[in-house]
């Protein structure tokens, strides 16, 4: 068992404790559907004025950047934040065709005692499996 | 669209980074399940570390995506691209945040730059990306 004390700065401990997280872990595959209206907020997020994707359109990959897969199977504790990221693209998704998102714990660690936990996660279509892209994130762990 | 003609080692590329407000904060969040009250809730912010709302990393990020395929073409981003970086420092409501590219070498047809995203002299993220020059 970890012995840093909990960082409650951002409220108290729910969820997953960083002992509890194993590494190996895999999370059911989870299905992303993105729509229109989802591009068109995403843009907008960025600052960015663009005409209303159309069926067939890129969906930019920062979209698919997402961690409702990893929610879906794990309830995060107050004050995780993301403290590395890392995409890779290998092709590209297009609005309409529905996503699968695969899930796994591939390590954790601590350092200058801060827990860390690594997270891989791939992004595929749930027609083909053609792979759209990779993530491996690391997430500050508070407690 | 640049090809390895127009562009040599060391040059330096800067826009304006996303806008850092509510607005922009919750909306990532909804959309990306980033929406932990850190990001979206004020008065829950106001009694965190940081003071106030502060903004989700990739958000830091993703205009990237949109520089890259403006330089390089959609097809070369969503086939080749590859982003990685390190958060620092987050970005608060309301601050206004640069973006810099800095142009490496270029192996084969491989072209590599480093990232660095930052609110006036702080660094709030840095990193490298990487594509296939089309």
């Amino acid at each position: 068992m970890s012995m840093i004390e909990p960082d409650r700065r951002m409220g108290g401990w729910t969820g997953a404790g960083y002992d509890d997280i194993r590494v190996g872990q895999e999370f059911p595959s989870y299905e992303l559907r993105i729509e229109a209206a989802d591009v068109a907020r995403f843009y907008g997020c960025l600052g960015e004025v663009r005409p209303t994707p159309e069926t067939g359109s890129r969906i930019p990959s920062f979209l698919l950047n997402e961690i409702r897969a990893m929610k879906s199977g794990m309830k995060l504790p107050p004050g995780v934040l993301h403290a590395q990221e890392e995409l890779e693209m290998i092709s590209p998704a297009r609005l309409g065709e529905v996503l699968t998102v695969a899930v796994m714990i591939a390590d954790k660690f601590i350092r200058n005692g801060k827990r860390f936990v690594v997270v891989l996660q791939r992004v595929a279509s749930a027609a083909d499996g053609r792979a759209i892209m990779k993530i491996r994130r690391i997430l500050y762990w508070p407690c | 669209m640049l090809t390895q003609n127009r562009f040599e080692p060391g040059q330096r590329l800067t826009r304006r980074g996303p806008p850092i407000t509510l607005q922009a904060c919750t909306d990532f969040g909804a959309l990306l399940g980033t929406d932990a009250p850190i990001h979206n809730d004020p008065a829950y912010a106001a009694k965190t570390q940081f003071g106030t709302v502060i903004s989700q990393g990739p958000l830091l990020l993703a205009c990237y995506e949109t520089w890259l395929c403006e330089l390089f073409g959609d097809d070369a981003w969503s086939r080749s691209g590859r982003l990685a970086a390190k958060f620092v420092s987050p970005a608060k409501l309301g601050e206004e945040v640069s973006l810099e590219l800095i142009a490496g070498e270029i192996a084969g047809q491989r072209a590599t730059f480093e990232l660095r995203v930052t609110c006036g002299d702080r660094l709030l993220a840095v990193g490298s990306a990487a594509i296939d020059l089309p």
